[in-house]
């Protein structure tokens, strides 16, 4: 049964995210106040790592469960780590857990005992900063991450197949990207194909968000359809963990999210990144 | 033993005691299964059989011995500094599962008594009297085991499994067998029976002494070989494993 390999040391597996960085990601969520996307993303992608980092910490350190890679695409296409990890592709995840860029101080909500809520300081570790600028060359962000999870598979072929986190605001700017998402979603393990979710952040206050659908139907133009037959269909235990966030969905729900604000981004990236089977 | 692929020292099952006391008039006897996503868990079901083994407390549910035994985790996972992962790790604490039996003897030469057994979670207790198997406790089939089960937090007012806690009371004879064990095995154990086998033929005839010179000659299996087979055959799901094994003679 495909989806069901062993994350272990010995056997990791893979989390790539492509992060669409053009110019138009400087743009604030319709509804989220002066939050800028591409701040908005970077945040959820920090956040990400480190939840990702303390899942995988045990008493003697952090256990190599994922190998991740950030590849930023706008201005110019490659990986979009900061500080020590700059320029590289994939990285262990102990690597990152010992290499933020630095550490900031945020202040979260918290309960005060006493039915309200006190601001505390926590750290926030920044792996990866916003930036914007250019168009939106999809396909050759595709390209780049099709050769990075080929290389990887070559080395990993009994993996958890990776998980491609796709992040983007617009339109491709360097041709249809179907047939560069298909490549992607065709390398594969011996655990199944590679998955691909698609995530389109919001720009139009009006638009109205799809999250996981089962069918291209109610989707409003061509390039979302594109998004969405390109998207692999979720696996059983990410339904499982989109059941826990409240999403009710149909038989052939695909990781597909439209005109997403940025709870909706946060809760495809559990959906996408929470291990099955770790040992 | 531990999961595959993991070192000894990656075990984080417990057990208790070591080696039971002989002529006793009550023992007690527990397993508890530390949580594999968080970290410390292998301290704290150590604790925890500990704990139980020494009559400490009333039930599980006693929150005061509760809060004394995660004053003790804590105390024992800040002694050195931490890296910022596993500080913000151990804000969520750890969990452990467990099932403990005491046996109550009337007097030494007693050949009948009672026994009291409490679990929070999916390690299991199976009383076995010749080829019946008399008591399955806390949980009752294979299809019993989930995902999240209810475990004991070490995080002071994490206190939502100690509902959970279940306890059960029965009475032993002479040649009677129990069983704890975790969940892993626990659940091929349900699933053999199920299938209308005896498991507990198989884990009688397995001996734990892994290089014993007499277990090597008598072409018996040895308890590590016996998991590793089950595994590779995905008789048993690669979890650490734990059997504890009391006969009353």
């Amino acid at each position: 049964m495909p989806y069901t390999a062993e994350i272990s040391r010995s056997n990791p597996t893979c989390f790539l995210f492509l992060i669409d960085q053009s110019g138009s990601m400087a743009d604030v969520f319709p509804t989220e106040g002066a939050k800028r996307k591409a701040d908005g993303v970077a945040d959820a992608i920090n956040k990400l790592l480190q939840t990702l980092v303390i899942r995988c910490a045990k008493e003697e350190g952090v256990r190599d469960y994922f190998h991740v890679g950030v590849i930023g695409y706008g201005a110019s296409v490659g990986p979009a780590f900061g500080g020590a990890l700059s320029g590289k592709e994939l990285v262990p995840i102990s690597e990152i857990a010992n290499s933020p860029v630095r550490v900031e101080e945020r202040a979260k909500k918290v309960d005060d005992g006493a039915g309200g809520l006190v601001d505390q300081n926590v750290r926030f570790p920044i792996w990866f900063d916003a930036t914007t600028g250019g168009g939106t060359p999809m396909c050759q962000a595709l390209s780049q991450g099709k050769r990075i999870l080929q290389q990887w598979l070559g080395q990993h072929s009994g993996s958890f197949p990776p998980v491609v986190i796709h992040i983007t605001d617009g339109e491709s700017t360097d041709g249809d990207p179907s047939q560069a998402m298909r490549e992607v979603t065709s390398l594969s393990s011996n655990d199944g194909n590679v998955l691909l979710f698609n995530l389109h952040l919001s720009s139009n206050p009006s638009a109205v968000s799809t999250a996981f659908p089962d069918s291209s139907s109610q989707l409003p133009d061509q390039f979302a359809r594109t998004l969405f037959d390109s998207a692999s269909l979720l696996t059983p235990f990410m339904r499982t963990v989109a059941a826990e966030h409240g999403f009710r969905l149909g038989e052939g729900a695909k990781c597909f999210v439209l005109n997403a604000e940025l709870v909706l981004v946060i809760q495809a990236l559990d959906i996408g990144t929470r291990p099955s089977n770790l040992r | 033993m531990p999961k595959a692929g993991n070192a000894d020292s990656e075990y984080e099952d417990a057990y208790w005691p070591r080696h039971p006391l002989h002529g006793e008039t009550c023992q007690r006897f527990a397993v508890a299964d530390g949580a594999t996503e968080t970290s410390f868990s292998g301290i704290w079901a150590k604790q925890l059989v500990r704990a139980y083994c020494s009559g400490a407390f009333d039930n599980l549910a006693d929150l005061e011995w509760l809060s004394k035994l995660r004053r003790k985790w804590w105390s024992f996972v800040r002694k050195k500094p931490l890296p910022w992962y596993s500080e913000q790790k151990l804000e969520s604490g750890t969990f452990a599962a467990l099932v403990g039996l005491t046996l109550g003897w009337k007097s030494a030469e007693s050949e009948k008594g009672d026994w009291h057994a409490e679990a929070i979670g999916d390690s299991c207790l199976f009383q076995l009297r010749g080829s019946h198997l008399l008591t399955k406790f806390p949980l009752l089939s294979s299809q019993d085991f989930t995902n999240s089960p209810a475990l004991l937090s070490s995080k002071p007012g994490n206190d939502s499994g100690v509902s959970a806690v279940v306890s059960a009371t029965g009475e032993w004879q002479s040649g009677d067998h129990f069983y704890l064990m975790t969940d892993a095995v626990a659940a091929w154990f349900f699933r053999a029976h199920e299938r209308n086998e005896a498991p507990w033929e198989v884990i009688r005839d397995l001996d734990n002494e892994r290089d014993h010179p007499v277990v090597a000659q008598s072409g018996m299996k040895s308890f590590r070989e016996w998991v590793d087979t089950a595994r590779t055959q995905g008789l048993m799901r690669n979890d650490d494993v734990t059997i504890y094994r009391i006969e009353i003679v």
